[in-house]
């Protein structure tokens, strides 16, 4: 267990450096010139050369870059346009996007895993064919269109929920929680509809193995059989596909946000492009890159715990 | 002469009579059949634009601004009074470019750098597992966004965007199937045989691979399709007046309240558009990939 573990840690933190300077030269790469933007109307020569040698970019990239890197693991990550800190506007939308998240893995939670065994079960019944059907809907429906329709639907015409805007938990958890019901259920269709493919295949497969047919031939009522010995096993792929799905997370968060105008880390993301803010857009990245590589770490570990086959063959193919 | 005919027919080549197998198994399943019909209708829509749009997308009429359907305008106006089928009709050109060009690009990088790794090992495979990492850690909307944001915003550019963030995933497909096909009894053969490795490769490995990789396909381009309606949507695309599914959506939202159709139109079209290449991926996937027959 040692020595994967260490393996794994060092691919990680190998993945970590080439994505630190993957963000830097793209940030470098985007148009625009930052001092211009720093500026604003003042284009003096004089002032442009003040404000790029205050930001160090008349230093060579090497050395930009290793200044950077050097802050950043301190946690600072400079000041964006407004002479804000990039770390604590991260710091303050994160949890917002977090919130939003964790509502909208437990939706597609609870729909995927409910709906994938559901189906298993009844294979070939009209119950099966109701959530494939519900799981290619989801995989094809665009989710910020989705979201645009339930704003219509339940905000404009029904005027149940809120368009859009967030309250946090302290102030108001009812509103918190009636402002999050959208979004959060735009964002967590996609994983649900990928969670319930890969539970109801798991499930089936679990079903013809070996050990449930020993199971029910110990007597087991039905009930524990699914629940005990053919779920438990389909659940280790799960924490597989929430990994792998943690980037379309994101994405998802990143238009969802935009949509139900959330001031949360997504919004920042687009926001930062728009305005062309090359500090705040590297520290945005660079954090979404670092909560990546650590969430699928801590996934392939859970996995390597909860199937040890793993541990020993390296990732499974 | 009818000697000749019945032998054709009863001794068709292995070949011939493999490919007759998969259409029958194909048709045997109405979704994937309905699919493939829907999508070849999109991709109809797409090249024959002109021709079906009853306007010119970009025609606007001032005395017919946000009107519903009527005879003359079957999905009715939207904010500029241009006519809503003939810029759904013309944004098919946009969606299915983007998805399938996208597509293709994206093959083009990942089949030849996840064949080499998975097929030579050695020194390469590493870098290129590393690399895909990398640029997997970075979600595929931030990597598209970011790309369009630097390349600026364009369709070309927005499908240069998609392709190359649709990479790593089928980059780690094709070094895992050559990885597995290189340890095949008969491609063991072909090396004692002394065949050479660009031989092997051509000859072997990725003709074993076709299937997957079009499996693959199939379900990358309704990801890109849906991919260049977000790009659009956000002003990272298509850009206005040029008709596209994701610039309808985006110039439709200040007019929820008052014309929700101008949302659910272009909406509807996407969905239909990637549901259709959703359906014949999985089909293809029943038919030319039994194993994971589900």
């Amino acid at each position: 267990m040692g020595g994967f573990l260490l393996r794994k840690v060092g691919a990680a933190l190998i993945v970590l450096f080439l994505a630190s300077v993957l963000v830097f030269v793209g940030a470098r790469a985007l148009p625009g010139d930052p001092a211009l933007a720093l500026g604003a109307e003042d284009r003096d020569p004089a002032v442009m050369e003040a404000i790029r040698h205050k930001y160090h970019l008349d230093e060579p990239m090497p050395l930009q870059y290793v200044r950077w890197l050097g802050l950043a693991l301190q946690g600072d990550l400079g000041t964006d346009q407004r002479e804000l800190s990039v770390a604590h506007t991260i710091v303050t939308r994160i949890p917002i996007t977090l919130e939003l998240s964790a509502f909208a893995v437990l939706i597609g939670m609870v729909i995927g895993i409910g709906s994938g065994v559901l189906a298993a079960v009844r294979r070939g019944k009209p119950a099966d064919y109701a959530s494939t059907t519900f799981a290619l809907v989801g995989l094809s429906i665009p989710h910020f269109w989705l979201g645009i329709m339930m704003i219509i639907v339940f905000a404009v015409n029904l005027q149940w929920l809120p368009a859009g805007g967030y309250v946090s938990f302290q102030d108001d958890p009812v509103e918190n929680i009636r402002h999050l019901l959208m979004p959060a259920i735009v964002l967590g269709t996609g994983l649900s509809a990928v969670l319930m493919r890969q539970m109801r295949s798991s499930m089936l497969t679990s079903l013809d193995a070996d050990y449930v047919r020993t199971a029910r031939a110990k007597g087991l009522s039905e009930w524990s059989v699914i629940g005990k010995h053919a779920l438990r096993n389909s659940l280790i792929t799960v924490t597989t596909v929430i990994g792998l799905q943690l980037g379309a997370l994101i994405s998802g968060a990143v238009i969802t946000e935009q949509i139900f105008g959330i001031a949360g880390f997504g919004r920042l993301t687009i926001d930062a492009i728009n305005q062309r803010d090359y500090t705040l857009l590297q520290g945005v990245v660079l954090v979404t890159a670092v909560g990546y590589v650590f969430v699928n770490l801590a996934v392939d570990l859970i996995y390597s715990y909860l199937n040890p086959r793993i541990r020993i063959s390296g990732r499974a193919a | 002469m009818s000697y000749v005919d019945t032998a054709a027919a009863t001794e068709l080549s292995p070949r011939a009579r493999r490919r007759r197998l998969l259409r029958k198994r194909f048709l045997r399943r109405p979704l994937a059949v309905l699919g493939l019909l829907v999508a070849l209708a999109f991709v109809t829509m797409a090249i024959f634009a002109p021709a079906l749009a009853p306007y010119d997308p970009t025609e606007l009429d001032v005395t017919a601004i946000l009107e519903g359907p009527t005879r003359e305008h079957l999905l009715g106006t939207d904010e500029l009074g241009r006519d809503i089928l003939s810029r759904i009709v013309y944004g098919a050109r946009a969606s299915i470019l983007a998805g399938v060009l996208a597509t293709l690009l994206a093959m083009a990088i990942a089949v030849p750098i996840g064949v080499t790794a998975g097929y030579f090992r050695g020194w390469l495979d590493p870098i290129v597992a590393r690399v895909t990492d990398v640029v997997l850690a970075f979600p595929f909307l931030i990597l598209a966004v970011g790309l369009a944001a630097i390349l600026g915003p364009s369709l070309l550019n927005a499908t240069i965007a998609l392709g190359v963030g649709a990479a790593p995933g089928l980059i780690r497909v094709a070094r895992g199937e050559a990885l597995s096909l290189r340890e095949e009894d008969y491609v063991r053969a072909a090396i004692a045989n002394g065949a050479g490795d660009t031989s092997i490769i051509g000859r072997h490995v990725l003709p074993n691979m076709t299937n997957t990789l079009i499996v693959q396909a199939t379900v990358t381009i309704p990801a890109a399709i849906i991919g260049e309606a977000v790009l659009s949507f956000l002003g990272l695309g298509v850009q206005p007046p040029t008709p596209s599914w994701g610039v309808m959506l985006s110039a439709a939202q200040p007019y929820v309240n008052d014309a929700p159709r101008l949302a659910l139109v272009p909406g509807l079209a996407i969905f239909f558009c990637s549901l259709s290449f959703n359906l014949l991926g999985d089909g293809l996937r029943d038919v030319l990939d039994p194993r994971t027959t589900r």
